[in-house]
């Protein structure tokens, strides 16, 4: 095992001595991933240290509202208005007559609003209150705003829940956005699953409430009256408002903020990583003809160290590369910001995790190319064929073909894993394991190849 | 005398992708004794590397073993290979390294390190003279510096055996012999066992305590040298060169009838260059050949030249092939 890091030692420093490789390796995917980040990212920059702000958007609320009524207390309430309200950044007053609450009373909202390096949504959007669903859709056609959100007029009597109605109705909300402005529609995309977030768990709160309640009718009265109640509903709609904070963090499963250079660059440093992958993998073609793979052969050393020290010059190149990319990218992003901005998310375990992980697989199939291919450039046209379908195929040029596709390439599931990190969703287990996976099979292979090559000529 | 290799019906047949069949080696049997330079003599193409990869444990053999030292080669390489050192007939460097680090390298791929491994190098960078040149990437080097290098590498573990595959291959006369000088020494100062690979009949003759002759895969003659020319016979040859529209039948017998000459031939040729060559075997070549000489003026046939052969590999190779060594 002490041979295979001899080996592995050897390769690093042929490689990281070799100024124009080291360039090519580097710099070159830094440079391109930045360009096509500010290019087609649309970073504003400056800005007061946010990615994006005053993102144009259409609210068309055609909900007609519910009302409640227990015990003769009645009170209305319009779930549309609210939303449309939290998006216009009116407030939710009016949408809940009777609950009117001031942010301020609800601890977990005052304490969000303060938050440092966070957006509010006043901020994020620029919002236009439209009445008509085909003047949104118009307005989003002509690209004058990003998206139309068009809140259907069933909206809250689905959501009701009551004696009669234990269960929610699943309700959508309908948003409509321009294909020009990918990041800006994510986002709104994002912002609106927070919302019904934080509805649903509202309104899980209040059936079981209602539930409990209704077989004591004696006591309805009395605690819808109290000012828990009160402060109960109002600071879940009154959060609503101000505690959806843009902030990687507090968004789970959605990918909102994602700083524009992780999008693009996340696929792009696994793609660059196959083709490094490849080329530092052919140097076991390039020893083979120089005679060096057979004289380390002839060394009491087991072929299965060779190439595995081989291999871990490969894996360690790549993950340095990798590794390289998302500081590059995160010093750009920071430098475009004016701010530190860690855009890769603040799990760093899970990044270095998922970084190791996307080198594993890479170094494997560079593993493949480089026993099965004849000659280094025959290593080197079969690796970029393999590099860009498995782009193509792990969406890194911007379309997302069929999941049983996406699910064959390394790029899918490293950029995938980058971006979960990058919203703050930790969920990465799966993508690690696959990617695992792929490293040893492809490894295996790799190996079988290269035993059955060993005398060729 | 006690063997350190045994090689017992070595075989390699290759299957080409068209679906023809080489046979590489074929049934190889031979026994190297400490101590000893042993040489492989043979063609292009003789089957004197895929004997050495078969032996070092590069490649398996399609049939039959060695023992190195008392270990198969096939069931336990590792220690095996760890008694070899080889010298391939590649120049199998790192050329982005320096002398030193290609040293360094596989000198640790021998399980060497620390300051023994660094006296093992200071040791082998004398050996191979290039003390001064150490530090310099293998690339700027010139062809036999690389070959000392690559020379260099295989000493590295103070190996009991060495195997040298045609070591001076496309080096210039003086890298040449100074490659052959530390084979002498390697064996002489080091007591080592050198198996030698040359189509070069000069270099086996100088180096070798034995000699094994290899042909189309197979081993056609083996011995000391001295066996090996008896073998070959113990007459001189005169070759003369005559002109194609001179030569005639009556020639071979006109030399027959001199004095001193036990017999007289047409030497085969495979290229027709407008020359024809009589062999005229004689004991003593030199004091025969006045009396040739005569004869052929006599007979109104002009001698375009003369060359006197005495019994060598050359000989031996022509003999039992009817091919020369070199074309
Ligand atoms: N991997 C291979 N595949 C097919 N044929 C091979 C292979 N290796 C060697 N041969 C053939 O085996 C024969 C012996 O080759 P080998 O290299 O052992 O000869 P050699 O005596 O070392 O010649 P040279 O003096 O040119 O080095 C040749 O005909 C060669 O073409
Ligand atoms: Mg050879």
């Amino acid at each position: 095992m002490r041979k295979a890091f001899i080996i592995a030692y050897k390769d690093l420093y042929t490689t990281f001595t070799d100024r124009n490789l080291i360039l090519l390796m580097f710099a070159a995917p830094l440079v391109l991933s930045a360009i096509i980040g500010v290019t087609f990212g649309g970073i504003a920059v400056g800005g007061g240290g946010g990615a994006l702000s005053d993102i144009p958007v259409a609210i068309v609320n055609l909900d007609e509202g519910v009302s409640l009524s227990f015990s003769g207390q009645d009170s209305a309430i319009n779930y549309g208005a609210l939303i449309a309200g939290v998006l216009s950044g009116e407030g939710v007053g009016g949408a809940v007559s009777g609950l009117s609450r001031d942010t301020a009373d609800c601890p977990a909202a005052a304490a969000a609003e303060g938050g440092e390096g966070t957006m509010t949504l006043e901020q994020l959007l620029a919002p236009v209150m439209l009445t008509s669903v085909e003047e949104a859709r118009r307005r989003v056609e002509a690209d004058e705003v990003a998206a139309a959100v068009i809140i259907p007029a069933s909206f809250s009597a689905d959501l009701q829940v009551s004696p009669v109605k234990p269960a929610l109705t699943p309700v959508s909300i309908e948003v409509y956005s321009s294909p020009e402005r990918p990041i800006s529609a994510q986002i709104i995309r994002g912002v609106l699953d927070q919302i019904g977030a934080q509805f649903a768990a509202g309104n899980v709160t209040l059936s079981a409430l209602i539930a409990s309640l209704a077989s004591d009718p004696l006591r309805i009265s009395s605690v819808f009256n109290s000012s828990a109640f009160n402060e109960g509903i109002g600071c879940v709609f009154a959060g609503v408002s101000s505690s959806v904070v843009i902030d990687r963090q507090s968004i789970s499963g959605a990918e909102v903020v994602i700083n524009p250079l992780v999008m693009i660059g996340a696929a792009q440093a696994v793609f660059f990583g196959l083709f490094t992958a490849n080329g530092q993998a052919s140097s076991i073609i390039i020893e083979r003809k120089n005679w060096t793979l057979q004289r380390l052969l002839i060394t009491p050393t087991p072929a299965v160290i060779v190439l595995f020290g081989k291999m871990l010059a490969v894996f360690i190149v790549v993950a340095v590369q990798i590794l390289f990319l998302v500081v590059g990218l995160t010093l750009l992003a920071s430098l475009l910001g004016g701010s530190p901005q860690f855009i890769w998310g603040t799990n760093i375990p899970g990044l270095l995790a998922v970084i190791a992980a996307t080198a594993l697989g890479t170094a494997g199939i560079g593993s493949i190319t480089a026993a099965a291919a004849k000659s280094a450039e025959q290593a080197g046209v079969i690796g970029s064929i393999v590099a860009i379908f498995s782009a193509v195929f792990g969406g890194a040029f911007g379309f997302m073909p069929p999941p049983a596709l996406a699910n064959l390439s390394i790029v899918y599931w490293g950029a995938d894993s980058f971006t979960r990190l990058a919203a703050g969703n930790n969920d990465i287990l799966l993508n690690l394991l696959v990617m695992v996976l792929y490293g040893a099979v492809t490894f295996a292979i790799g190996f079988v190849l290269f035993r059955s090559r060993i005398g060729d000529r | 005398m006690e063997s350190i290799v045994r090689v017992s019906g070595l075989t390699k047949t290759y299957t080409r992708q068209d679906g023809s069949v080489v046979q590489a080696v074929r049934g190889i049997d031979l026994d190297i004794y400490r101590g000893e330079v042993f040489s492989l003599l043979g063609p292009n193409g003789a089957g004197k590397s895929t004997t050495i990869s078969m032996i070092s444990g590069l490649i398996p053999p399609t049939a039959g073993d060695a023992e190195i030292g008392g270990h198969s080669i096939t069931r336990e390489p590792l220690q095996a290979k760890a008694l070899i050192g080889v010298v391939p007939q590649e120049v199998a460097l790192y050329p982005m390294l320096s002398a030193r680090r290609n040293l360094d390298f596989f000198g640790r791929m021998y399980g060497l390190s620390g300051a023994e491994l660094s006296k093992r190098i200071d040791e082998v960078l004398d050996v191979i003279d290039l003390k001064d040149r150490q530090n310099d990437k293998v690339e700027t080097f010139s062809g036999g510096m690389k070959r000392r290098v690559n020379i260099g590498v295989g000493l590295l573990h103070r190996p009991q055996l060495i195997y040298m595959d045609e070591p001076t291959v496309g080096v210039d006369p003086q890298s040449r012999r100074r490659i052959l000088d530390t084979v002498l020494r390697l064996r002489g100062e080091y007591g080592m066992t050198v198996l030698y690979t040359t189509h070069l009949m000069e270099e086996a003759q100088e180096l070798s305590d034995r000699v094994a002759i290899i042909d189309n895969g197979a081993i056609i003659a083996l011995g000391t040298l001295m066996e090996l020319m008896s073998q070959a016979g113990e007459e001189d040859i005169l070759v003369l060169t005559v002109a194609k529209e001179r030569a005639n039948d009556s020639i071979v017998g006109v030399l027959q009838a001199v004095e001193g000459v036990s017999r007289a031939q047409i030497e085969p040729s495979d290229t027709d260059n407008g020359e024809v060559k009589y062999a005229v075997y004689a004991r003593l070549g030199r004091r025969a050949l006045p009396g040739v000489l005569t004869a052929m003026n006599a007979a109104g046939v002009d001698v375009m030249s003369v060359n006197v052969r005495e019994p060598d590999l050359e000989t031996l190779f022509l003999a039992l092939t009817g091919r020369a060594l070199r074309e």
